[in-house]
């Protein structure tokens, strides 16, 4: 399946966890304490996490969970800022990682809008980890991980425009929705959409994301960089030249006037 | 305690020396820079998931995912390494007990469970376990200023000794007992003589609520998951509960007071320890109200005892073989005890008090006394119908008690009949019934969420072994050691202590209040219940 | 040509003094440290996290690179555009710029987590990512000052060497003053992927042009800075003329800077944060004022003609670079990250000990290599008093 995401419902989700487990179980993942709860953070063991948040909707406190894990951004900065290209989007849009060509240069974890990818600290030759959105299941075929295991109908998986269309609808259909799809333009979108009834800011999601993606606003300076190399050259081997000759002319003037001096 | 420790130490894994690790750091390094292998491992997809999940899409499947447990729930706790996502905790949530998945999402304030601890049972990994209270427990036993009291409760019995290679249902209250005083509890009582007291109160109150038109039909309250239950999804049928408290939380205010004045001790150090069959236990214990005896001492004899519960630690019956096997006992060759006297002598009503049907039975039993003030005829000592022979979750049924007339019961076990039941009373279905009895686990206690897992998931074969073995010791009982109210203690109590059923001092000490608790969920209308897997519309049977 | 006088001998000469011992003995600290790194990988030596990948390591990749465009600017500044006073500075600042890069990419190379994989992004061409700019530019960088410095070399040792080298030299030098437009600006450029991380103050879409920019005149201010130093140690008389020039046009610069920085900043509306008493506000004027306006004021007043004034304008400059740098590292993601960094000893003490090796590098090359020019200025006196330790008073010279 091509153009593959995933709609997290965070009104559908029970904060069971299992979609943790299955991450763990699938990635032969060690197990750790962290994958769900109020402290719940995304490490180099654990790609996904269910974050418990305490929120406000209007007036009552209302517990709210929420999923988080790569975003599998349609232009992911991470794969942009690479410097080894060891991060590459698959077929079916999942943003992959490739030890073996990685260099280890972290870019990728302070690049990503979402600090999504981990890093092995206490490893000698380390990896960055982070989510895969399951990419060998997809060529299959099949659905990630997290996604098969959810019982309660909070992550659905499809085409990201079935998706959208599936969202918006959801959102119509009730009013307690907030009325927006997050994910659909965040850093020029991402696979994973997000429909919730309390604000997103308040389940973890950056919601100062620009909607331009940031390999498109790189490439607004990247561009202007062969112009540059070639404009510089130009300019400076003419000036060079010109320079010289005109320090030239003055030197020989002065030697006309007597003085002698070195170049 | 020496032998606990040696335990822990052997436990202690061997450490690699920092000498050892830098040179095979720099040895391994060397030789993978050197020789250009492949020093690091793709990360991700090696692992495995079980087969219903290796599908297309979203596949619909029955079985999915798992509970959600809340992390400071204080009945049971799950290990997510050792869940394998088999989906049986939600099959038994859902379908057996009908919590999970009965009330709309999102969820409002927090995670709705009515801690029976079903899902640990069925678990067959052992992921979801109960909160393990053990260290509590050895921590008062090795206080030497603490009196510690082990209360046991009639279910536990029959089923101790499965994990030790007894027989299904085998019968081993003696040796519990002598193993209890071998872990160093000061006291073992028996929770049969509360019991009796929650017969006598519960009884009495069915009498008044019977001739002085109180709100009927009764409903048990010995079960902390269903009392729970009705919080959650029937608050309007709160006024129904008995408001009788739970035996074991009888027990133990009954120790820190009636008890405690008895043998002359200072009710703080008495450190209650009650072993039930049952996680939800470790919930009750945790209710607020739950702190009668503190209540006692100071309106009635005006001393302060700030902090003091009721009960202080529950442990489940795998609790107690693990700290059992712990400290190198061998069960099966222990000799017989018995209970410490004053509050253990318990009637054959008791006895079956963790059967479906028993808290019922013995009810009958004392009512039938209550109302006529004839003993009840010997048919009524073993009530068949009442006893759910199938094993289906419900059964009903009427007795004849003189100066009343027909007295209409109805027995659950699972609440998923429960629900069933409940929805007719509110739709006005069923005001025939008088008194209803309701067990969360299948089977009643001796299925509960902390026996022995014997059979995973427990089988109707196993409960009915340690049903039978139940019924067996109440019926070689002679008749007026089979009712309540022909306990000798009990009768004690009653003349030193409490005056009489549903005296002011009974009431304090016995009886408690609810809580509704519907704001914490948005039940589903079940009337609507769709079935998410599916999709088939239909009403719970 | 200039007279290359500091040493006479043929035979390659480096007297030990306390100082250089020191400095050696803090080599081989850092190189064992260096070593234990390479052996047990980045938690075992670091305070990074998942929170701050990046720490004081990138800091002081991103100052060097910064201090090291002073061979680009000095280059520009005398061998394209051939401005006289700039001719005897061209190869101090080579050397100084050489040894900052060479320093950057040790530093880098021990920053990077997976060391054994190091030359893959040599074949990766990955265009896209400012930070593969850096890398490539540096290392063609490195390789077009060796080039030159070989030339420098051969000036002294090897006649022929200077001939065939020297017949190169036009196109190395147009080369080595275009790259570095790759990487100063790339380095800002780095932090464009961060719009909702880095604090609005500093996060632009000119934030590679301001890095661009700021490095020429850091590089400017640094090698007045080692102008006025070396030559003071080297008992050389310096000429003022060249130092108030380099500082004017970098004061040019800083001019030029700020005035986009101004436009910036107006242009979407963050005054309010420069101005609102949080650390970064406070710690962005410091930058701006001790950094930029300082200097700025000093070289367009008389004060310029002191050199007490001199010194403190050029040390401003460099600060303001370490300052700048320091801001858009640390200050400016600190809010994001949540939590604090603060870098291990061991950390500091790697980079410490390669700057060390460094600086005995540079000490080498500079007493050994026809670097600093005696008589240098063109109105100045040759001084011929006798040096401190390992200098020997002018006895002969080389044309």
């Amino acid at each position: 399946m091509k153009d593959c995401a995933v709609l997290f419902d965070v009104t559908k989700c029970v904060g069971c966890g299992s979609c943790t487990v299955a991450c763990k179980m699938w990635n032969g993942l060690p197990y750790e304490e962290n994958a769900h709860g109020y402290d719940a953070k995304l490490d180099d063991k654990t790609w996904t996490v269910v974050e418990y948040h305490d929120v406000k909707k209007g007036k009552e406190d209302v517990l709210r969970f929420a999923k988080h894990q790569c975003m599998h951004c349609l232009e992911p900065s991470c794969v942009a800022v690479c410097f080894a290209k060891a991060i590459t989007v698959s077929d079916e849009g999942a943003v992959v990682y490739d030890a073996k060509k990685c260099v280890g240069c972290r870019y990728c974890m302070i690049g990503c809008p979402y600090s999504v990818p981990k890093y092995e600290w206490d490893k000698v030759f380390p990896s960055v980890m982070k989510c895969r959105l399951c990419a060998e299941k997809l060529a299959k075929n099949e659905s990630p991980a997290c996604t098969s295991v959810c019982p309660s109908g909070a992550l659905t998986f499809g085409t990201r425009d079935d998706l959208l269309d599936e969202a918006w609808a959801r959102i119509k259909a009730d009013s307690g929705y907030i009325q927006k799809v997050y994910g659909e333009t965040e850093g020029g979108g991402t696979r994973w959409l997000y429909i919730s009834d309390v604000p997103f800011k308040d389940l973890g999601l950056p919601e100062d994301i620009p909607t331009k993606s940031i390999p498109s606003t790189i490439h607004d300076y990247t561009k202007w960089k062969p112009g540059i190399f070639v404009g510089a050259a130009a300019v400076f081997g003419a000036l060079g030249l010109y320079t010289k000759r005109r320090v030239k002319i003055e030197n020989e003037q002065r030697q006309g006037e007597g003085g002698k001096e070195d170049v | 305690m020496k032998e606990r420790q040696k335990i822990q130490k052997q436990k202690k894994q061997p450490q690699l020396t920092r000498r050892q690790f830098l040179g095979a750091a720099a040895g391994v390094t060397v030789a993978a820079a050197v020789s250009g292998c492949d020093i690091v491992e793709e990360p991700g997809g090696s692992g495995w998931l079980p087969t219903q999940y290796t599908n297309e899409g979203n596949w619909p499947a029955q079985v999915k995912g798992r509970v959600p447990i809340d992390p400071q729930n204080p009945s049971i706790e799950r290990v997510d390494s050792a869940c394998i996502l088999c989906g049986q905790c939600l099959e038994v949530c859902q379908n057996t007990e009908t919590v999970y998945n009965y009330y709309e999402l999102p969820v409002v304030d927090g995670f709705i469970c009515v801690h029976c601890g079903q899902c640990a049972l069925n678990c067959p990994t052992g992921a979801i376990r109960e909160k393990s209270q053990i260290d509590r427990a050895l921590e008062a036993i090795d206080d030497p200023d603490k009196i510690t009291v082990a209360t046991i409760s009639p279910g536990v019995r029959v089923s101790i000794g499965e994990e030790f290679g007894m027989a299904q249902g085998e019968w081993a209250q003696e040796q519990m007992i002598t193993a209890l005083r071998e872990l160093g509890f000061d006291y073992v009582i028996n929770i049969d003589f509360s019991s009796d007291s929650t017969i006598m109160e519960e009884g009495s109150e069915l009498v008044h609520r019977l001739t002085s038109g109180g709100v009927l039909p009764q409903f048990t309250s010995c079960c902390p998951g269903w009392v729970k239950f009705v919080e959650y999804y029937y608050p309007e049928l709160i006024p129904n509960i008995s408001s009788a408290k739970s035996p074991v939380a009888e027990m133990g205010a009954m120790l820190k007071t009636y008890w405690a004045k008895k043998k002359k001790i200072d009710p703080d150090k008495i450190v209650v320890v009650n072993i039930p069959p049952c996680t939800a236990k470790k919930f009750e214990m945790s209710r607020p109200e739950m702190d009668a005896a503190r209540r006692y001492w100071e309106e009635h004899e005006k001393k302060k005892y700030s902090g003091m519960r009721d009960v202080d630690v529950i442990l489940t019956t795998r609790e107690l073989a693990q700290m059992i096997r712990n400290q190198g006992i061998d069960f099966m060759s222990l000799p017989k005890g018995s209970f410490d006297p004053i509050v253990s002598e318990g009637s054959g009503g008791a006895i079956i008090f963790p059967n479906t049907g028993g808290v019922m039975e013995a009810a009958i039993r004392a009512a039938y006394f209550l109302v006529s003030g004839e003993d009840p005829p010997e048919d009524l000592l073993h009530l068949e119908v009442l006893r759910d022979g199938d094993l289906d979750g419900y059964a009903e049924g009427s007795v004849d008690v003189p100066g009343f007339g027909e007295v209409k019961v109805a027995v659950c076990n699972g609440l998923h009949a429960a629900r069933t039941l409940c929805e007719e009373i509110k739709a006005g279905k069923r005001s025939d019934l008088h008194f209803l009895e309701v067990m969360t686990c299948p089977g009643g206690c001796i299925g509960g969420g902390g026996q022995a897992k014997t059979v995973v998931p427990p089988s109707n074969g196993l409960r009915r072994n340690r049903l039978a073995s139940i019924y067996k010791a109440d019926e070689a009982l002679s008749p007026e050691k089979r009712v309540s109210y022909k306990n000798d203690e009990i009768k004690a109590l009653y003349d030193e202590f409490l005056g009489e059923p549903l005296s002011e001092l009974a009431e304090l000490i016995l009886h408690t209040e609810y809580t509704d608790r519907s704001a914490s969920l948005e039940a589903k209308d079940t009337k609507d219940y769709v079935d998410p897997y599916n999709g088939e519309r239909g009403e719970v049977q | 040509m200039f007279d290359y006088n500091l040493r006479i001998n043929k035979k390659a000469c480096f007297r030990m003094t306390l100082t250089r011992w020191i400095l050696l003995g803090l080599t081989g600290f850092g190189l064992l440290i260096m070593l234990y790194r390479l052996l047990h990988g980045l938690g075992a030596v670091t305070n990074l996290s998942d929170e701050w990948p990046w720490g004081f390591w990138i800091y002081c990749d991103l100052i060097l690179s910064a201090l090291g465009a002073c061979g680009f600017a000095v280059g520009i500044l005398g061998h394209v555009l051939h401005i006289p006073e700039f001719k005897p500075l061209g190869r101090r600042a080579l050397l100084m710029s050489f040894f900052c890069y060479v320093l950057v990419f040790l530093v880098l190379f021990i920053e990077i987590g997976r060391w054994d994989n190091f030359y893959w992004f040599f074949i990766s061409f990955a265009w896209t990512s400012p930070l593969y700019e850096v890398a490539i530019c540096i290392t063609l960088y490195i390789i077009l000052q060796f080039l030159e410095l070989v030339e420098v070399w051969g000036d002294r040792y090897k006649r022929w060497v200077k001939v065939i080298v020297g017949f190169f030299m036009p196109v190395i030098v147009l080369l080595a003053c275009i790259l570095p437009f790759g990487q100063e600006a790339a380095y800002g450029a780095i932090y464009l992927a961060m719009p909702a991380k880095l604090n609005p103050i500093w996060y632009s879409q000119y934030l590679p042009w301001a890095c661009l920019i700021t490095s020429f005149s850091g590089g400017l201010c640094f090698v007045a800075l080692e102008y006025r130093l070396v030559n003071r140690h080297y008992c050389k008389n310096s000429d003022d003329q060249v130092v108030i020039k380099a500082l004017r046009i970098a004061g040019g610069v800083i001019i030029a800077y700020l005035v986009i920085k101004l436009i910036d900043l107006s242009v979407r509306g963050v005054w309010g944060e420069v101005f609102s008493g949080q650390t970064e506000g406070n710690m962005f004027l410091l930058e701006t004022i001790v950094g930029f306006i300082i200097p700025a004021i000093i070289v367009f007043t008389p004060y310029v003609k002191r050199p007490v004034f001199q010194m403190i304008a050029a040390a401003c400059g460099v600060a303001g670079i370490l300052l700048n740098r320091f801001n858009f590292i640390f200050t400016g993601m600190a809010d994001y990250a949540g939590v604090s960094y603060t870098p291990k000893w061991t950390e500091i003490w790697i980079v410490i000990g390669l700057a060390s090796l460094m600086i005995l590098c540079y000490l080498f090359a500079l007493e050994n290599l026809p670097i600093v020019s005696g008589k240098g200025e063109r109105h100045g006196e040759v001084v011929s008093r006798p040096a401190i330790g390992m200098i020997r008073p002018d006895k002969g010279k080389r044309g």
